[in-house]
């Protein structure tokens, strides 16, 4: 077979000449119509401006031709990158009827040739065969709607457009000046009405990847090719297990495919965990091909905000519905008997969550607007009295008076309780044990009465409107978990950092000035540990409260995120509310202190689309605590007079925490006798008992106390017939006579009790 | 409240009493377009009143933000009326049919969401009027009286011609505008206003075919053809509005300018070049930048102009741009170091021939600040969507705190076909370097090494007769930015900030970067001239006569050529510090070229002192630049090639 070969300026066919065919320079449409009139081989080469062909790029093509090819393309490379061709994608809301979408890789991409050979919707630039019919009309003068118009040619035409990266050639980088590219495009499409975009891959692709729209810090989008997600098939109806056993042949992404009976059943189970992956329902008598599931599964990932596909309105019923659990929150269940209902109890959340019904006929019903409702506001106080103070008179003042306040403090803590007396408004929780008040928070959260929780605890202010502003974001997002205030300098999600007050007075103007020129200005965020937030109920009763184990630390925090992320809810950073945290130094906030020991919390993207197990709720009572085994019958004095001492008895205590928990008849007492305060060793030595990975009722018994005469505290325990020992290096002439214990050495002690 | 300051064609207007109850929204017209090269909505908001109406057009928003609402997802256009409440309650208004609309997955189209009667609007619709019609029509039907801006400012302006109203619309903020009696439309004015009546006599004429001048001394002439023919692009909105340059797309329509007015321009220092003569050999004067001849710029200028008075000194001197037209030359004279792996090739390709190398340096150190703004700046106007982003980002942009993958401004950076190495080893290693100032010179050795001759030369200015160009750029005063249209010459800075000041902007140049220039006409208002292509040598030359002042704000430079030229011919230098240039006895006005307060300011003053004493070419600067003593230095330079003693020399 001999090939006429058009050569635009600047290009080279190179081996062609050796083959003998004909050659001939053309530069402009009309050239090339010219050249096609006059040749009499069937097929024609057309070499773009600059292209040159690569070795043995000729090799073999005469056997990849054959009547039925309309245009064959091959791979162009052009500086690092090769190109294979374009797909026209469906819009997403453009003036034109496709998107371009480039075929590329970066040169030396493993495997990438079988994923992008065969059909494509149109061929890379540079070189390219095409069959002689096709150029007997004159093609656009803009080099890539020509393409996409000789392309669109030859499938009007019934002839095939395939890649063929073999066919190779060097061109070129694009030049940046496409200027009339994209009129010239719509006049293609003006032209060739039916000309439309239906997928976003090649088919050698569309197996393996998507294209995903995500959004970046500050609100650019892109698309991003990541691995098709694992699709579960669920088939029901006649002959279900013969279809279930070829839904497992559909694609590689078919994780597992099963028949029931059941199905409503079947699709809660399936939606008990979510995450980022896909189930599909299907009667076995409408389960689709490998194309139509690709072609759900394109629609599926059309926009994120797509959350179930069908064929059509009818499918809904369940023969037929391709859904994205992960696009929906924890909380929405598929209630009802039969599957129908289920599915439609899912469509009916997706229209009031603001998430895509993609189903043609298919009709929206659109939520009534509604303002944000009110609030149960949980307040802890922990702090200095003064600051207690400050942040408790800005949260009532933000407070409506449809609002539930509850305050939270320790029972022992008598002057905080005094100071909460003084707000007739307020309902008083009582912790009775844990210094981080984390037990009575979360029971204060269980009995919340409204939609939204509002936390706050006492070492954060949030001026002005900014507890409004949080509350506001609720009524915008409906699939909002959780909504924070910007926190100047904090290091995770909530920070903001173009932040700069001196004191209370500018702060309260920032804020003011930020609520003006950010008004209903979020940020997603995956991580946040800030102790002031709103959160929806809903998402609450689905991943549970704060983790007894770490309390409202940055921690505990950052982990009811983590769920609230994983459960399918939004968490975001709102730019209009401002809050300031005091230093835990100033606040002297157990919380905030422990905090500050903890390491800073990362996001994790895989747990976040691995989604969230129920089991992994977070009760919001602890269980009944372990009995101890005996009363102790030993107990370790360290007494801790400053800083230095208190990090000296931190690694004492995570030495006896290893050693000893709750069954042992060891205890350990902190005895304050200097300037360190009761909270702020509560949180040092809180978050070491924790990191011990049991759970807070399991561990050593610790009791801090402040001691001013330890020798009163001796006189005690010998009252109490315990045997008192004291920790090595915290020696005091009133505990002279005790018998030292090192920390490598502890177990000994256990032994001396067994 | 969320604002925009671009694609500006006419900010929010209202006809008769204003009316900011968002009750009385009549109609929205929603349109899919391309923003950013991104799909986008544009929306149209028509207020219906009892004494008068108000329209709110160009209200952007993109349809995912319309479901997210991470943020406000409406755009409202600078000089909307009525506050944060009037607009968020607009929106409210909208949002749920728009949210509708994008969660249906549908096809966008061009359509009218109807919430009241309308009889206005509809029959605005149906006279293709801005903020009622498809912008695609109405933008075309506009086109020519955007064009018309830069010669009615501040003059009396007759309109005889299809869609005169709008045209009075657009116009009337800058000039006395009155419309002939035929062309007062009735749909028109119910929707623009009530344009007054125009007598015979004014100075500019805007007239259908058949219109009659009465004596105006300009005269534009819609949908005829002529010497001065100006077409208009069939618009693809948002992306190419209104656009007079063929190469965006089809021509719709066009119009000439069969009058207008030239600027006699300022008086110019006889500068003819004055060859001695009598000297022989062959030289290839060889631009480092590959595309120097497809895409001129301030280096090709100084090679063109070098090769002529070369060649009137008697050497065979000839510019090339292939390494294989080098063969056979007694001397390489290299312009510029941009590419620096050509520039090696050049050396290097010289030095196996044995053929001595001439470099013109035209370095700034462009790793340390000049790629790193080339990479980065364009993206502080696409990352954001409204203008406090961008306020924002610019400042970020000012403080160098904007990275974008591995380009930082703490520390070197350059794309790889920079070639910085490369260019280094050209600095080292010419016979001889042409340096501009002093500092440079200093520079070149502490940074390459270079042990050889530096010889201090100043930019050789290319000095063609100026052509008439009243018909390009009108015959007021403008700022000119001259180079080629990329993010190279941070012309998208020049152009919002001087649309920010208030100063009409030409900007002249070969497009390297068609979504660049998208951007520049986004960001750029309504006084921006742009005049995509290289213009004629006499054209530019006319364009630096007419210009009050001339901006260069290059990230990375590529000489002094055209600052010379634009000195020489009276004009006020705004020049980014970055650039190796002096003009002695000139106030040149220098700023940081990441910084767009300092470059307002200073277009600004640069304006201000124009205004007040317009041109003249300080005696210092003509003696400096004047291209016999400029092209004697680079001779005087040949002979320097090979010794490596040589002093600098100036």
């Amino acid at each position: 077979m001999t090939f006429t070969i058009l050569t635009r300026p600047g290009s080279d066919p190179g081996a062609a000449h050796a083959r003998g065919w004909t050659v001939v320079d053309v530069d402009g449409s009309h050239d090339v119509v010219a050249a096609a009139q006059a040749s009499c081989d069937d097929f024609i080469v057309l070499l773009g401006a600059g292209a040159r062909p690569a070795p043995n790029a000729f090799g073999g093509l005469t056997a990849a031709l054959g009547p039925r090819t309309g245009v064959l393309g091959g791979a162009t490379l052009a500086g690092a990158t090769r190109h294979f061709g374009w797909m026209l994608a469906p819009p997403c809301g453009g003036p034109l009827p496709f998107e371009l979408v480039p075929i590329a890789a970066p040169a030396g991409t493993a495997g990438i040739d079988a994923s992008v050979r065969g059909a494509v919707d149109v061929v890379a630039p540079g070189m390219l065969v095409v069959a002689r019919a096709l150029l007997l009309q004159a093609l656009p003068a803009e080099p890539v709607a020509a393409l996409v118009e000789l392309c669109a040619r030859a499938r009007d035409a019934g002839l095939e457009v395939n890649c063929r990266p073999s066919f190779a050639c060097e061109a070129p980088l694009p030049d940046a000046d496409d200027r009339g590219r994209c009129a010239a495009l719509r006049a293609v499409a003006e032209a060739r009405p039916q000309l439309r975009g239906l997928h976003r891959l090649p088919s050698g692709l569309r197996y393996t990847a998507i294209e995903r729209r995500q959004r970046a810090v500050g609100g650019y989008r892109s698309r991003t090719r990541i691995p098709v997600p694992n699709i579960t098939i669920l088939v029901h109806g006649a002959g279900a297990a013969a279809a279930a056993a070829r839904a497992r042949t559909l694609a590689a992404p078919v994780a597992r495919a099963y028949a029931t009976q059941v199905p409503a059943d079947a699709l809660r189970a399936e939606l008990r965990v979510r995450g980022d992956r896909y189930v599909l329902v299907a009667d076995a008598s409408h389960l689709p091909d490998a194309a139509g599931l690709q072609t759900l599964v394109e629609a599926l990932e059309s926009e994120p905000f797509v959350a179930l596909v069908a064929p059509d309105r009818r499918a809904l019923d369940g023969s037929c519905v391709l859904l994205a659990p992960g696009r929906f929150p924890q909380h929405v269940q598929a209630g009802g008997a039969s599957l129908a209902a289920a599915l439609g109890s899912l469509t009916a959340a997706a229209d009031t969550l603001r998430r895509a019904v993609s189903a043609a006929g298919y009709v929206r019903t659109a939520p009534v607007p509604r303002a944000a409702p009110p609030a149960t506001i949980v307040f802890l106080a922990a702090s200095l009295p003064e600051i207690t103070r400050l942040t408790l008179d800005a949260t009532i003042a933000a407070a409506h008076a449809s609002d539930e306040l509850v305050a939270v403090c320790a029972a022992n803590a008598d002057t905080a309780r005094r100071a909460l007396a003084m707000y007739p408004q307020l309902r008083v929780e009582l912790d009775p044990a844990d210094p981080l008040l984390g037990d009575a928070a979360n029971r204060a959260l269980s009995a919340a009465r409204h939609e939204l929780v509002a936390l706050v605890a006492d070492d954060v202010l949030l001026p002005g409107a900014a507890l409004d502003r949080l509350r506001a974001a609720f009524a915008r997002i409906p699939t909002l978990g959780a909504a924070f205030p910007a926190v100047a300098g904090a290091a995770t999600g909530e920070g903001a950092f173009d932040l700069n007050y001196a004191d209370i007075a500018e702060l309260r103007d920032v804020a003011a000035r930020r609520e003006r020129e950010r008004a209903r200005e979020c940020e997603p965020i995956d991580i946040a540990a800030a102790p002031a937030f709103v959160m929806s109920r809903a998402a609450l009763d689905a991943v549970g409260g704060i983790d007894p184990a770490l309390g409202p630390t940055g921690l505990g925090i950052a982990d009811l995120v983590a769920r609230l992320r994983a459960a399918g809810y939004g968490v975001v950073r709102c730019d209009d509310a401002l809050a300031h945290r005091f230093d835990p130094a100033v606040s002297h906030n157990p919380a905030a202190a422990a905090s500050a020991q903890q390491p800073a919390p990362v996001a994790d993207a895989a747990a976040i689309s691995g989604g969230f197990d129920p089991a992994r709720r977070v009760a919001f009572a602890r269980g009944t605590p372990a009995a101890a085994a005996a009363p102790p019958s030993h107990v370790v004095a360290v007494p801790v007079a400053d800083a230095a001492e208190l990090e000296r008895a931190a690694s004492f205590l995570a030495a006896a925490a290893r050693a000893f928990d709750v069954n042992s008849p060891v205890r350990v007492d902190v005895l304050l006798d200097g300037a360190v305060a009761p909270a702020e060793v509560a949180a040092r030595l809180r978050t070491i008992l924790a990191a011990t990975g049991k759970p807070m009722e399991a561990t050593l018994t610790v009791r801090v106390e402040r001691s001013a005469d330890l020798a009163v505290w001796r006189r005690s325990t010998q009252d109490a017939g315990l045997r008192a020992v004291l920790a090595a290096g915290h020696e005091r002439a009133a505990l002279a006579g005790l018998a030292c214990v090192k920390a490598a050495v502890l177990c000994e002690l256990l032994e001396a009790v067994a | 409240m969320r604002l925009h300051r671009t694609h500006d064609v006419l900010a929010p207007w209202s006809t008769g009493v204003p009316v900011l109850d968002p009750a009385r929204l009549a109609a929205v017209r929603i349109e899919p377009v391309f923003r950013q090269r991104l799909p986008a909505l544009a929306l149209d908001f028509y207020l219906a009143g009892d004494a008068g109406d108000t329209i709110v057009p160009a209200v952007l928003t993109d349809p995912a933000g319309v479901i997210e609402r991470y943020r406000d997802p409406l755009i409202f256009p600078w000089g909307t009326p009525g506050g944060e409440a009037f607009a968020s309650a607009l929106a409210e208004r909208v949002l749920p049919h728009l949210e509708s609309l994008v969660l249906s997955g549908e096809p966008l189209s061009e359509h009218v969401l109807e919430l009241a009667a309308a009889p206005r609007f509809e029959a605005a619709r149906r006279a293709g009027c801005y903020g009622a019609a498809p912008l695609r029509d109405a933008l075309t039907r506009l086109a020519p009286y955007r064009f018309a801006q830069r010669f009615a400012r501040g003059r009396s302006v007759r309109i005889d011609a299809p869609d005169a109203v709008g045209g009075w619309a657009l116009l009337r903020g800058i000039a006395a505008v009155a419309v002939a009696a035929g062309r007062r439309e009735p749909a028109a004015r119910a929707w623009y206003g009530d344009a007054p009546l125009a007598g015979d006599r004014a100075d500019v004429a805007i007239l259908d075919a058949a219109g009659e001048p009465h004596g105006a001394a300009c005269v534009l002439r819609l949908d005829a053809d002529g010497a001065h023919r100006v077409e208009v692009v069939d618009p693809l909105p948002l992306d190419v509005g209104i656009s007079f340059d063929p190469a965006e797309g089809p021509v719709r329509r066009w119009f000439v300018v069969e009058r207008a007015f030239e600027t006699g321009g300022r008086g110019r220092p006889q500068l003819a070049y004055v060859a001695s003569g009598g000297s022989a050999g062959c030289i290839r004067v060889v631009p480092s930048r590959a595309d120097a001849l497809t895409r001129p710029s301030a280096d090709t200028d100084e090679a063109r102009a070098l090769v002529v008075a070369l060649g009137a000194e008697g050497f065979d001197a000839q510019l090339v741009t292939g390494l294989e037209d080098l063969e056979g030359a007694d001397l390489i004279h290299l312009i510029g170091t941009r590419d620096g792996r050509r520039a090696r090739a050049v050396v290097e390709t010289a030095r196996r021939a044995g053929v001595p190398v001439a470099l013109h340096a035209h370095d700034e150190d462009a790793a340390h600040g000049g790629w790193w703004g080339a990479a980065v700046a364009r993206h502080c106007f696409e990352y954001g969507g409204d203008e406090r982003d961008l306020t924002r980002y610019l400042e970020m942009l000012a403080k160098r705190a904007v990275s974008v993958g591995t380009a930082r401004a703490d520390g070197a950076f350059a794309p790889d076909e920079a070639g910085v190495d490369d260019a280094a080893f050209a600095l080292r290693e010419a016979g001889v370097v042409y340096a501009a100032t002093a500092s440079e010179a200093e520079a070149i050795r502490t940074r390459t090494g270079r042990r050889g001759a530096i010889a201090v030369v100043p930019p050789l200015a290319h000095l063609a007769p100026p052509l008439p160009a009243g018909a390009l750029v009108g015959p007021d005063g403008f700022a000119l930015c001259h180079a080629p249209i990329g993010p190279v010459s941070n012309a998208l800075l020049v152009a919002r900030c001087a649309a920010l000041a208030g100063i009409p902007l030409a900007l002249a140049g070969p497009v390297v970067d068609a979504s660049y220039l998208e951007r520049i006409r986004e960001f750029g208002g309504t006084s921006l001239m742009l005049l995509a292509g290289e213009p004629e040598p006499g054209v530019a030359a006319a364009l630096r006569n007419a210009a009050s002042i001339v901006v260069d704000a290059a990230w990375v430079g590529d000489g002094g050529s055209r600052l010379a030229a634009a000195l020489l011919a009276g004009a006020r230098l705004v020049v980014a510090e970055r650039r190796r240039f002096e003009a002695p006895g000139a106030g040149v006005r220098r700023f940081d070229p990441a910084d767009a307060a300092a470059l307002t300011r200073a277009l600004g003053e640069a304006w201000d002192e124009a205004l007040r004493s317009p041109g003249g070419v300080p005696a210092e600067a003509a003696a400096a630049f004047a291209p016999t003593g400029v092209v004697r230095a680079i001779v005087r330079g040949y002979a320097t090639i090979g010794d490596a003693a040589a002093p600098v020399t100036s």
